[in-house]
């Protein structure tokens, strides 16, 4: 780095372009020059006026050296807590855009950072994508030390480590890896942070791009990483033994490692009584399966396996299919896709166009196609069922993942009944076994079986008798009630 | 590696082999057999999926009713589906009418298409047709159900419960008694009153007391596949009995002259076969149901001789029943196969000789217990007083 | 590549059932008649005698499986391996041979049997190209899934069991007995021989490994013999020898409360799991031994698809019609069996042995 206040501003300033938000600030004390650089987009003036204020005007008054009592001064006046000494371009411009201010004194290769950061976040407000009816509704928002603070609050166990590295060569993004020492496996945390520095992209810009270099080598269409918005969901699953991933500049926290029954968990299920939790979540297992296999099972039993239905149910399918030009599997084709239409098209509308779109949908789908004799009414009762019953879950990469897999039973029961269907089962679940994530079967507590582990995966017991935290994830400091080994 | 896996897959969808869209099925309901000149005719009742012209598309299923013959069941099969345009579909049978003509020759000849055909399942009734043609049962209309054939099954179900002189037989009891050692079968029959071309029509159940209407009859004895003999009510009676089926049963008794029926509500029979003798016995409950005559039912005595009375009766009926099987030779409560199960050594003696020599001359030996416990609500006759 | 006992357990019990529901009824019920249940408890005690060869054979070496203890056997060795692995690819295309039958003869009967059999071979492809510990995981989701439906169809029978069809007791004889074990012994029992190409420092808590395979192994006998006792109990020996599937029609004549009925298709499917799930181990097998044998590299799965098309091949072309194939289960298999099973592990033990000593 140059020695000379002239040049260092002006290799800044052409670095950047000449951007319009840096502003620079010259002073003359006891004839040496000091320079203020700051980004004005993302520095706050009140924080600089302050220091300029008050650390400036004290070192005027003292006779040494001024750059080394430039240093003693901000160190013991300015009430902000980080100040740096770097020296040279690439970091002066990260901390310029992380809203640090630069002073720079004529002749010396070192600048003094502090930090002067604007507030440009939302404050912390109610969770919107995962609400809960009796629990805390405070979400993260997209401030890292916010959401750092969100957990800490939670678990003041000095084990909870947080560690921190920066992923993307031109974000230089903040990625915060937060897990409780002696619970979560150490092999696990450092399989995880071998990925994170094996990642060379050029940009971060959400958690989910962590999730998918995280993952690429596993392709499957159901979710690996739970990405949540709740603090009180990280807390939970980081004293269950998981890691957490908290990206600069998004509210989606990554818990890794996950099994596919954590996505039948939702946070309400811990603050209600332990009896309604259970049903709920034996329903929602209930309900992955209808939405994947009704539509498939309700075309293998109209087309193959007839003997299924009983006479008087068979006969009345049989006259409504009377008036319906189109095979079973094109009927049914035609109302997924277009109820998918339909569900996308709700998605992206803005508020204002409201509960239209939902009665044209509705209207269009129900009455008048089965009047105009283009579906049959039984197809449209079990197309809604499978839908309904898939958007119960919390994640939607889940509701993804059932769309996809229900196009493809649908396919199979078409070509082969109840045996396609069952083929398919085996791949499915051949599938799900295959997947590992950071070393943990994806099936379990069903796949290595453990019955201890049931009783928060399947049902949720009592706290008192939920007494180890799931022996999947963990190996030490297993029992949560009582003390610990 | 995976995509390629879907390649072939394509190539199967040229045409799906079992691949049948529901409008394309003739669902069958009943089917009946008859004999013409040698030859088989079989009449299926199909549920008619058409739907009604009017415009608000209101379901009302109704039958159709066709007909093909041939020399064997499948061939008769072939020739009804030549008239038909959907594709017969046989899963759904709720009963087999056969004619009596059909049940004197040779029956597993008829059924052994049915046991072979994938598509059928075995829980289907067998009836016989009595005085009539088995096409005309199946074509009577009924004010109750849609379809007769599921009349007939529905009829079959509840009567079996409730009176005690009929017998339903599905298709695995029915196949099991046939090929059983020392056991045949007995099947119930039905028979049409009133004018069998009228009940074809649909001005049969628009009026309320339809003209021409189904009636459940006389069980239909058999001796190894071939129908002998038919059995009245006491000795329909007697067979279900012996055979352990009374659900519930009204035994009717003379006393002095006048009507008392006692219901039974529970019986159980056990028979013991041992040197050329039976012993039947059998345990009963009863209540009193009906009084006609002027008893007084304080009376302990009453009570006796109306349980005594009672118990003649069952025998009676008991009697009936294994006399009409003597006559005719033919051993259809299972005594054969009490032999087989407890001595096989002895039944692999006699076992050619059971039906015609050695069963009608068994010896019976019937002992009822019967406890009359109930009198219904009221404890004593009805009174009329001046 | 880690197994847990359990899963051991449980992979082992797809063996044993996977030719039961089809031949080994058969032959059981023709020879012995109605004392097939007998025949079940005398092969069961019988059944000590292969399970003890098969546990010297897996502690023989604990960390080979039982193609690299042959292998060290020098040349002899490999061609016993050459041959074990001909005949568990025959075995394979005998269970398909029987699955296929079975999907053709109730469910798809129009269509052509090659088909049926490729539909099948697409899933037993997808398992058997993964490695051991998903093989394994899948095997304890089928396991449950099975014995969960297998409790509701026994359930749903067991009112309409009428004991008095097992009788007369005892009335066929000793010799059609002896040979009703025999063949169950052979259709079932020696093909647990496959799965000793799981080395025994592969299994975790390897020390209670005799534990949970018996219990497991226990639970199937009994759940076969059950099988038995309800096919005779209800349909009478006569009508169980004349159907060629009697459990599946036993399944045609639940009706609970006139609602849970017509539910035999989906009861069945627990014989399509097992069946799958053993022609995938012997797949496993197949794999193993080729590349432990000859040395050679899984290139793209090729050695898997091969074998797969070669069970294809051998399933579709072997009977001529299903009498033939049924003689064929009935006399000569468990011969067969019998022999590469059971002598050829017997002689690998006994050169194990005098080459340690």
């Amino acid at each position: 780095m140059d020695q000379e206040l002239d040049k260092i501003i002006n290799h800044i300033k052409t670095m950047n372009g000449n951007s319009t938000d840096i502003n620079v600030r010259y002073f003359n004390i006891h004839n040496q020059k000091v320079a203020f650089i700051f980004l004005e987009s993302v520095a706050n003036d009140d924080k600089i006026s302050n220091f300029l204020g008050k650390s400036l005007s004290i070192s005027v008054r003292s006779k040494k050296n001024l750059f080394e009592n430039l240093f003693d001064s901000i160190n013991n006046t300015i009430p902000n807590s980080k100040v740096k000494i770097i020296d040279n371009y690439d970091d002066i411009f990260y901390h310029l855009a992380s809203g640090f201010t630069c002073v720079f004194v004529d002749g010396y290769n070192k600048a003094i950072t502090l930090e002067t950061k604007a507030l440009l976040d939302r404050s912390v407000t109610e969770a919107t994508s995962e609400p809960v009816l009796k629990g805390p509704k405070d979400c993260f928002i997209e401030n890292i030390l916010a959401n750092m603070g969100l957990i800490r609050k939670r678990i003041k166990d000095p084990n909870l480590y947080f560690e921190e590295t920066k992923v993307g060569k031109r974000t230089k993004t903040k990625v915060v890896i937060g897990y409780i020492k002696d619970i979560a496996d150490e092999e696990k945390v450092n399989l995880l942070k071998k990925k994170l520095e094996k990642i060379n992209i050029d940009g971060i810009i959400d958690s989910n791009y962590i999730k998918e270099l995280l993952t690429d080598n596993q392709k499957s269409f159901l979710p690996r990483v739970i990405s949540t918005e709740r603090p009180d969901l990280t807390a939970m699953g980081l004293l269950d033994g998981k890691i957490a991933i908290i990206v600069e500049n998004t509210p989606y926290v990554l818990l890794l490692p996950t099994v596919f029954a954590d996505f039948f968990k939702s946070p309400e299920d811990y603050y209600t009584k332990p009896f309604n939790a259970s049903f709920t979540r034996i329903l929602r297992y209930i309900a992955f399966f209808i939405a994947i296999l009704v539509p498939a099972f309700y075309i293998a039993v109209t087309t193959f396996n007839m003997e299924i239905v009983p006479s008087s149910l068979l006969i009345s399918f049989s006259i409504q299919r009377e008036s319906v030009p189109f095979p079973t599997i094109i009927e049914v084709l035609i109302l997924v896709i277009s109820y998918e239409i339909l569900r996308e098209a709700d998605t992206r509308k803005p508020q204002i166009m409201g509960a239209s779109i939902s009665i044209v949908g509705a209207l269009i789908l129900g009455e008048a196609a089965v009047s105009a004799g283009v579906i049959s009414p039984i197809v449209v009762i079990v197309i809604s069922i499978s839908a309904v019953s898939g958007m119960g879950f919390n994640d939607p990469d889940i509701t993804n993942a059932i769309r996809i897999w229900r196009i493809l039973f649908m396919l199979a029961a078409c070509l082969f009944g109840i045996v396609g269907i069952v083929i398919l089962f085996i791949i499915f679940i051949t599938k799900l076994n295959s997947i590992e994530v950071l070393g943990t079967p994806y099936l379990a507590p069903l796949s290595p079986f453990s019955l201890k582990d049931f009783k928060n995966s399947l049902t949720r017991f009592p706290q008192q008798k939920i007494k180890t935290r799931p022996t999947y994830f963990n190996k030490k400091n297993i029992n949560r009630i009582g003390s610990d080994k | 590696m995976k995509k390629l896996l879907i390649i072939p897959l394509i190539f199967l969808l040229t045409g799906c082999w079992n691949y049948r869209e529901l409008n394309q099925l003739a669902i069958t309901t009943g089917i009946a057999v008859d004999k013409e000149n040698d030859n088989y005719k079989i009449t299926i009742m199909i549920a008619n999926s058409k739907k009604s012209s009017s415009s608000d598309g209101s379901i009302t299923p109704s039958a159709a009713v066709y007909d093909g013959t041939g020399q064997t069941i499948y061939e008769a099969f072939k020739d009804t589906s030549l008239s038909v345009s959907k594709q017969i579909y046989l899963s759904h049978i709720d009963v087999l009418v056969l004619s009596e003509e059909v049940a004197k020759n040779n029956l597993t000849d008829v059924i052994d298409f049915l046991f072979r055909y994938p598509q059928t399942r075995n829980n289907f009734y067998l009836v016989l047709a009595k005085d009539k043609k088995a096409s005309d049962i199946l074509k009577v209309t009924t004010p109750l159900e849609t379809f007769p054939s599921q009349n007939l099954a529905k009829n079959l179900e509840i009567t079996d419960k409730l009176q005690g002189f009929t017998y339903t037989v599905d298709f695995t009891d029915f196949t099991k008694s046939l090929v059983s050692e020392g056991i045949n079968p007995i099947l119930p029959s039905v028979t049409v009153i009133g004018n069998s071309e009228e009940g074809n029509k649909e001005e049969n159940v628009q009026q309320n007391e339809p003209s021409t209407y189904l009636k459940l009859d006389m069980l239909g004895l058999f001796k190894k596949d071939k129908f002998v003999a038919w059995a009245n009510p006491n000795q329909s009676k007697g067979i279900n009995i012996i055979n352990n089926k009374i659900y519930i049963l009204g035994v009717i008794i003379d006393y002095q002259n006048e009507k008392i029926v006692t219901e039974i509500t529970e019986m159980k029979t056990d028979f013991k076969v041992e040197n050329n003798k039976v012993k039947i016995t059998i345990d009963t409950t009863g209540a009193i149901q009906e009084v006609n005559a002027n008893v007084d039912l304080y009376n302990l005595k009453t009570i006796e001789e109306i349980q005594n009375s009672d118990v003649e009766k069952i025998k009676e009926y008991v009697n009936d029943a294994i006399n009409l099987a003597k006559d005719n030779k033919t051993d259809i409560f299972g005594f054969g196969n009490y032999v087989y199960k407890n001595n096989p050594k002895k039944w692999n003696e006699i076992k050619d000789k059971w039906d015609d020599e050695i069963f009608p001359s068994l010896e019976v030996e019937i002992e009822v217990n019967l406890k009359l416990q109930a009198k219904g609500s009221i404890n004593n006759i009805v009174e009329v007083r001046e | 590549m880690k197994v847990t006992n359990s899963e051991y357990a449980c992979l082992s019990s797809f063996l044993i059932r996977s030719l039961f529901f089809g031949p080994a009824i058969y032959s059981i019920l023709h020879f012995a008649l109605q004392d097939g249940w007998i025949s079940i408890i005398v092969s069961f005690i019988l059944s000590f005698i292969p399970l003890i060869i098969y546990y010297k054979l897996l502690n023989c070496n604990p960390n080979d499986n039982i193609v690299s203890l042959n292998n060290k056997l020098g040349l002899i060795g490999k061609i016993i391996n050459t041959i074990l692995t001909a005949f568990v690819i025959f075995h394979a295309s005998l269970i398909l041979w029987n699955l296929t039958n079975f999907i053709y003869s109730q469910f798809l009967f129009q269509t052509p049997l090659i088909v049926i059999a490729i539909i099948i071979s697409f899933g037993i492809f997808y398992i058997s190209i993964k490695n051991l510990t998903t093989i394994a995981r899948t095997g304890t989701v089928f396991f449950i899934i099975s014995t969960i439906l297998y409790f509701i169809a026994a359930l749903s029978l067991i009112g309409k069991c009428d004991l008095n069809g097992l009788k007369p007791i005892f009335n066929s004889g000793i010799m059609p007995i002896l040979k009703g074990s025999f063949s169950s012994l052979g259709l079932n029992i020696f093909p647990l021989f496959i799965i000793l190409i799981i080395p025994k420092n592969n299994i975790k808590n390897n020390d209670k490994i005799i534990s949970s395979f018996f219990k497991v192994y226990i639970f199937r006998y009994l759940c076969m013999l059950s099988v038995l006792v309800i096919c005779v109990a209800i349909l009478g020996i006569e009508l169980t020898n004349l159907y060629q599937y009697p459990e599946y029609h036993i399944l045609k004549t639940i009706n609970i409360a006139n609602f849970f009925q017509r539910v035999e298709s989906v009861l069945s499917v627990q014989w399509i799991f097992d069946a799958v799930m053993s022609i995938a181990l012997c797949l496993y097998y197949v794999k193993e031994s080729i590349t432990k044998t000859f040395n050679l590299k899984n290139k793209f799965n090729l050695i898997n698809i091969i074998c797969i098309i070669s069970i294809l091949i051998i399933a579709n072309y072997i009977f001529t019609s299903n009498t033939v194939a049924e003689t064929f289960y009935k006399n000569i298999y468990p011969f067969l069996t019998s022999i590469f099973f059971l002598i050829i592990p017997l002689i690998i033990l006994i050169i194990v042995k005098v080459k340690k000593t």
